[in-house]
């Protein structure tokens, strides 16, 4: 009896570290993904952007554009260089899904002028088959204060 | 001593069993297969907690939780709220400021708002497994610093199902809307 009490604490013990471990790999790799993302966007990747926006992703651009995944493709093909720095983000773990929040701050050109914003992020990660690919992603503008 | 005991047990349930009739065989039979589907259906429900039903009523479900949101928010109905937000749920205002669940309902942030209509114009779900991405525009009227405003937002929630519920697990809005 006592033996088999202590065999289901050990066995609760490791289901409970598993899904630990199971949390911080998602996160880690989810991180990652962000990186590879934002340096896809500056050097105009569009294979790597490919591989990690899900087919039905919902977007909506820090102008309030919504776009598809098409769209943000054929966007990043067509814009001039935009610096893209991260200045922070934290992700959090929901089972199967990653929601990532973040500050980032776009330097560019426009009409030949420079510009610079700043925006808060929020991007839905979810994995799919064993792989994890952004379902949605927005940028709201960060107010000046 | 308790060897010998399983050992007679042994011997008379195969005695048994030998003078068993095809009704009671046939009946055995069945009553292993129903524990086997139950243990199935167990093992099921351990390793997929809280699957959700078929699509469009999850979807329609996910609209209904939208709507109950703003409506809950143009009342200020924390108690509504609570029961819809996840406790580790991300919000981005149309300002841009970061919150987390206490702050939204601390009362401070929507009773400083000072919402007085806020309600969704349009709104398209797509759903994933158990998550649930909500875009759409909605219509905000207000009072702020003592004076009126009015605005049109664009906003993205994600929900998840979790332990048997929907719940909001992030929320972004924007006043930028192209």
């Amino acid at each position: 009896m006592k033996r088999s009490a202590c065999l289901g604490l050990l066995l609760c013990v490791g289901a409970c570290l598993a899904r630990a471990q199971d949390a911080a790999d998602a996160r880690s790799k989810v991180l990652a993904l962000e990186r590879l993302w934002g340096e896809a966007a500056q050097l105009r990747d569009i294979n790597a952007l490919d591989s990690i926006l899900d087919e039905s992703l919902m977007y909506v651009h820090i102008d309030g554009r919504r776009m598809s995944k098409a769209e943000v493709l054929a966007d990043t093909k067509s814009v001039s260089a935009v610096d893209i720095v991260v200045k922070s983000q934290a992700a959090y773990v929901q089972g199967k899904t990653v929601v990532v929040t973040g500050v980032l701050q776009l330097r560019g050109m426009e009409r030949g002028k420079p510009y610079q914003q700043q925006g808060r992020f929020i991007d839905t990660w979810l994995n799919k088959e064993g792989h994890w690919v952004c379902i949605s992603s927005m940028t709201t503008p960060v107010e000046a204060h | 001593m308790h060897f010998q005991h399983d050992h007679a047990c042994g011997g008379s349930l195969k005695r048994g069993r030998q003078e068993r009739s095809p009704e009671a065989r046939f009946g055995s039979r069945v009553l292993t297969e129903a524990a086997f589907l139950l243990f199935i259906f167990c093992v099921t429900r351990a390793v997929a907690p809280g699957q959700a039903p078929d699509f469009d009523s999850r979807a329609a479900k996910i609209l209904s939780l939208e709507d109950a949101r703003f409506d809950a928010q143009k009342r200020k109905d924390n108690v509504a709220l609570d029961l819809m937000l996840d406790s580790a749920i991300v919000w981005v205002d149309p300002d841009g400021a970061l919150l987390t669940k206490s702050e939204c309902l601390s009362g401070n942030h929507l009773a400083s708002a000072g919402i007085l209509e806020i309600a969704p114009e349009s709104m398209s779900v797509q759903l994933s497994g158990d998550t649930a991405v909500v875009v759409g525009i909605y219509r905000e009227r207000g009072v702020r610093s003592g004076r009126p405003y009015r605005r049109r937002c664009r906003f993205m929630d994600t929900w998840v199902f979790k332990n048997g519920k929907w719940l909001c697990v992030a929320a972004a809005s924007t006043s930028s809307v192209s």
